[in-house]
């Protein structure tokens, strides 16, 4: 079993935010995962920083490992976070069930860690494993280690096979944070890419889903709209099968209904927006929900749109 | 020794014994031995009994289970008994997995963690060999809402090792973080009753049993388990269960031949019940059990018990034989039973249960009333679905019955075809005014008699298809009627089956996870409404004996009516009409191609990868000049092929309604593995097997009756370039295969006179019917 790390940087590397993940994996000392660092185009390493890199064993720019039933890619950012004992909780689903893509469950990037595990154990609280592990232990989850523990009581997985489940893509197809298995990929696709997880998950019998958040990454879709609709654009609907072609639509639309609204939360500049829009209404394909945003930009025009969603 | 097995087995389940044994030998953890209750004598010393653990044979008084169970108890050795049944099996972490548990106390009621499936172990282990997954557990068989989705993570070492901090972790959760289990302790004991109360999967302290004097009761058949558990209960402060299933419960879809306990068909099985729950809570003495136990014996009364005291009712178990005796019985019961629990019984049911408890009497209408008014509940609850079948239910099978009337149906509705049109076309001609027919069709169906004389056409499952369901003196169905379908006395069924079987029916099915796990048992009470079954051939005669265990005496020696257009004289006048009604031109000839439909093209709901397998193109270049080829795939493809680049060479009529119509016209046919080549053969002329995945479907052919190799009356070709030869030299394939030709026409097709109709019709209807 081998797990290949691919760390890609979404514009210039931030060289500070790839040490702390860094620092993440090898504190986790797992022995059969590497860590490649993918370079976009034009950007190089400081000498400083090969040397570091070298010490860390960590690769530039290599192509993952050898197909194999149990060799996993994961493409992730590198402002993403691991949590301790991830790649652990990774291995052992991987040996349970391989072959299967895996997708995981993460906590955001924009709230407080603690926060969101605490949140997730109310949630939870009336889980019979979280009941019996609180009678097993006394003490309130003020320690990050207890707080851990007590999400490791919770972990779990489920073996998915309703693939076309338009809802559930949107943990499915992704181009970061996913555990990909290297004997589906296809070499044709990038790497870092959501045309490969989706090419993944057509190829896929089923799917692996494991609950409990081991990262905390971004929302594509929130981040970096127009990147995401980038994305979503290289996926060539004509190439699909008959069976994927409906789903897709449905899927893409929700998605172009993700970025609206996320678009509108300020991020984006004020002309860049209006552009996204433009794109977005020049896109859609009826029939659209007339209550949703993608509905309503079919009846305005980018720049009255671009008034009322700011 | 950790664990002692405990199987209590019966002489016919010895090999269910020999697969558990197969399967306990997987097992992770050998610390364990296994006590076999069980009359026969076993030959312990065979090599093949020569395990990495101890096995033990006892013998013991009575044929009950309990009384197995009881003299098991009595030789086992190990620190904890672990209750297995022979026709179940464990996955192999399974002991392994209860053994790491620290600590695990003496006063615990322990559980594997049942998982119901109708998968025998056998087709299992097939599967696992096939494609190995370690956390592949079979194929749920319990209800759909209670599947378990989630695999809880025993996490490992390393895990525990990523910890930033040096907290301490106590050792019993550090064990618990290794091997999860849940617990049920304190204020939550009673909690999952239902699921404490199944003695299979238990793990038990025998000191525990051995201090206390448990033991099961021998004398009730059925219920042995009640008084043991219960007190198991009484004495343990918790109930733990694995946080993974590991113990697989199989449920028997045979119960005809191979009932497990709970399946038998025993009248007196409520009076068992409600006697070993009388003994049990009589027993009891912690008050907080004894409200536990009384909710749950109290609601299987609400849920279970009214059904089968219903007038009229359906219910799958045994109908009550003895309701006054069985009413004293629980007369007396519920005066055991807690106020607190009564009273949290919905309104009417208690009012029931309150009158039975106060006096011993029967209360019918209040019982009736209850049942009716669940099943308009039911009816309500799905927005008025089942209405029409509740009307069936209520009135129309009180509704007198038409003497004149006959009901048609043909392949559940989708088509106007097969023998009950023969048999329709027959009537109208012989016996023309004498009857009223009345045709199903699905909506949007075509083709139908409408508009024929003294024919009306119904919808499936609408008003006037129940109604007349109901009231029809005949019925003529070539597939299987409803489940619900009540056979009225002075009605007449004729099943006139679909074909002769090709590959393994019903009862001669291997015991695997079908659609419906009980199709055995469904299959075997519609079968039993039949009151003739029309055969084609003595063949068939053999098989539907085996495969729908029906008796020989109600089977019509008659031949398919269905096949008599293929004998008529008329047949080349009405082939040119076909072909004409088809627009294929009269000077060519016709090869018709009917592939089976293959599971394994299916990919998904709403798409099939079919492709066709067979050279079109080559075919149309070499052949095109004299032949046009007729598709007839199965209808599930049907709208899936796309045959526009063909031209004229191609008519793809898989959805023409009566396949007979196709053979009439066609020259020579090419199929694979359906069975339409039976039919086929009356008209002798020559067969084409292009079986191009042959090998691949080996194990498929193991499910056949007939020897592919051998019974054929034409060439198994692998490739187009076979198929090409074969059809440019046809009359040296009808040389090579004359004689095989002639066997299997004796075999199949010696009843096919041409006749069939008119035997069936003077079978199935008596002289004043036809007056």
């Amino acid at each position: 079993m081998h797990v290949f790390i691919n760390v890609v940087p979404q514009t210039k590397l931030d060289w500070a935010c790839l040490s702390t993940l860094v620092g993440e994996l090898t504190s986790q000392h797992f022995a059969a995962a590497s860590i490649n660092l993918q370079l976009p185009a034009g950007q190089a390493l400081t000498t400083a920083q090969q040397q570091q890199a070298t010490e860390w064993g960590l690769t530039v720019n290599q192509s993952p490992v050898t197909p194999a039933p149990l060799n996993y890619v994961i493409n992730l950012r590198e402002n993403d976070h691991i949590l301790p004992g991830a790649l652990q909780q990774w291995a052992q689903v991987i040996t349970n069930h391989p072959g299967s893509p895996i997708s995981l469950a993460a906590f955001d990037l924009q709230q407080s860690l603690d926060d969101q595990i605490m949140a997730y154990v109310a949630d939870h609280q009336e889980s019979a494993l979280q009941q019996t592990y609180r009678q097993l232990v006394t003490e309130t989850i003020d320690d990050p280690d207890e707080r851990l523990l007590t999400l490791w009581s919770l972990q779990s997985y489920s073996v998915q096979t309703n693939l076309q489940n338009v809802r559930l893509m949107t943990q499915r197809i992704r181009p970061t944070g996913i555990l990909l298995p290297t004997e589906l990929l296809t070499s044709t696709l990038p790497l870092v890419s959501a045309a490969q997880a989706f090419a993944i998950l057509r190829q896929a019998t089923d799917i692996v889903r494991l609950h409990v958040p081991t990262l905390q990454r971004a929302m594509w879709a929130e981040a970096t709209p127009i990147a995401w609709l980038d994305e979503l654009e290289a996926i060539d609907p004509a190439q699909l099968d008959v069976m994927w072609q409906p789903v897709y639509a449905d899927y893409f639309q929700r998605q172009l209904n993700a970025i609206l609204t996320a678009a509108g939360h300020k991020q984006l500049s004020k002309p860049a927006h209006t552009a996204l829009l433009a794109r977005i209404k020049q896109l859609t394909t009826r029939p659209t929900h007339h209550w949703s945003r993608l509905g309503l930009l079919q009846l305005l025009s980018p720049r009255v749109a671009h008034q009322l969603f700011y | 020794m950790k664990f002692s097995i405990i199987t209590p087995c019966q002489p016919s389940e010895l090999s269910q014994l020999l697969e558990l044994r197969h399967n306990l030998s997987l097992q992770a953890t050998q610390d364990f031995e296994w006590v076999i209750a069980l009359n026969v004598p076993l030959d312990l010393d065979a090599t093949d009994w020569h395990l990495p653990f101890a096995v033990h044979q006892v013998t013991f008084k009575g044929t009950t289970v309990g009384a197995a169970r009881n003299a098991a108890l009595q030789a086992a050795t190990g620190d904890w008994l672990v209750f297995v049944d022979s026709d179940d099996y464990l996955t192999p972490n399974a002991l392994a997995e209860m053994a790491a548990i620290a600590p695990l106390a003496a006063d615990t009621l322990a559980d594997l963690y049942q998982f119901p499936t109708y998968e025998p172990h056998t087709s299992f282990v097939a599967s696992q060999q096939q494609l190995p997954i370690k956390d592949r557990l079979p194929k749920w068989g319990g209800a759909k809402r209670r599947q378990p989705k989630n695999h809880a993570v025993n996490l490992n070492e390393a895990t525990l090792g990523s910890l930033t901090t040096d907290i301490t972790v106590a050792p019993a959760t550090l064990n618990w973080l290794q091997h999860k289990y849940t617990l049920n302790s304190g204020d939550n004991r009673w909690e999952q009753f239902n699921r404490q109360l199944k003695i299979t999967g238990k793990v038990i302290n025998r000191q525990l049993v051995q201090d206390q004097h448990l033991t099961f009761d021998a004398d009730n058949a059925l219920y042995p388990d009640y008084t043991f558990l219960t007190q198991v209960m009484a004495h343990t402060s918790a109930y733990l269960r694995l946080a993974n299933p590991t113990y697989i419960r199989v449920k028997h879809n045979d119960p005809v031949n191979q009932p497990s306990v709970h399946q038998l068909d025993v009248p007196d099985r409520w009076q068992q019940r409600v006697a070993a729950w009388h003994t049990s809570l009589e027993a009891i003495t912690d008050p907080e059990l004894h409200l536990a136990f009384s909710r749950y014996s109290l609601y299987r009364l609400h849920r279970f018990l009214y059904m089968a005291l219903a007038t009229g009712a359906t219910a799958e178990s045994a109908t009550v034989t003895d309701v006054p005796g069985l009413i004293t019985q629980l007369h007396n019961f519920l005066q055991l039973v807690d106020e607190e629990a009564l009273g949290e019984v919905s309104m009417l049911s208690r009012h029931i249960l309150n009158r039975i408890r106060r006096q011993p009497v029967y209360p019918r209408h209040a019982i009736n009333r209850i049942v009716h008014l669940r099943q308009l509940g039911r009816v309500i609850k799905h927005r008025g679905r089942g209405i029409t079948r509740l009307s069936y239910m209520w009135w129309f099978t009180k509704m007198p019955i038409k003497s004149k009337t006959i009901l048609y149906e043909s392949f559940l509705g989708r088509n106007f075809s097969d023998s009950p049109k023969a048999v329709y076309n027959y009537l109208q001609t012989t016996y023309p005014g004498k009857f009223k027919h009345v045709w199903i069709s699905n909506p949007g169906v075509t083709g139908m008699p409408k508009g024929q004389p003294n024919t009306i056409v119904v919808k499936r499952f609408g008003w006037r298809y129940m109604y007349y369901l109901a009231t029809a003196k005949f019925q003529v169905i070539n597939m299987r009627q409803p489940k619900w379908f009540v056979k009225r006395p002075g009605t007449k069924f004729l099943a006139t089956w679909h074909g002769t079987p090709l590959k393994h029916l019903v009862f001669d099915m291997d015991n695997v996870a079908s659609a419906n796990p009980l199709y055995k048992q469904i299959f075997f009470q519609q079968s039993r409404q039949w009151d003739y079954l029309v055969t084609a051939n003595q063949f068939s005669v053999d098989v539907f004996e085996h495969a729908f265990m029906y008796p020989v005496e109600k089977m019509l020696k008659s031949g398919y009516p269905r096949n008599d257009i293929l004998s008529a004289p008329d047949r080349d006048a009405r082939a040119r009409q076909i072909k004409e009604k088809l627009g294929i031109p009269q000077d060519k000839k016709i090869i018709l191609y009917a592939p089976t439909w293959r599971d394994d093209d299916y990919y998904g709901v709403g798409d099939y990868k079919f492709t066709l397998k067979l050279d079109i193109n080559r075919l149309k270049r070499e052949l095109g000049d004299d032949y046009v080829l007729v598709l007839r795939t199965h209808y599930f493809i049907t709208e899936h092929l796309d045959t526009t680049g063909f031209g004229d060479f191609v008519y793809n009529e898989s959805s023409y309604d009566d396949i007979a119509e196709l053979y009439l016209i066609s020259d020579v046919l090419i199929t694979d593995y359906s069975s339409v080549f039976f039919d086929y053969a009356i008209l002798k002329r020559p067969i084409l097997y292009f079986v191009y995945d042959y090998e691949k479907y080996g194990s498929v052919l193991r499910g056949f009756y007939l020897d592919m190799e051998k019974d054929l009356p034409g060439p198994l070709l692998k490739t187009n370039d076979d198929v090409l030869a074969a059809l440019h030299n046809l009359p040296q394939v009808t040389k090579d295969y004359a004689a095989a030709y002639a066997t299997f026409s004796q075999r199949f097709n010696a009843w096919e006179d041409g006749h069939a109709t008119q035997r069936v019709v003077d079978a199935f209807f008596d002289k004043t019917d036809l007056q």
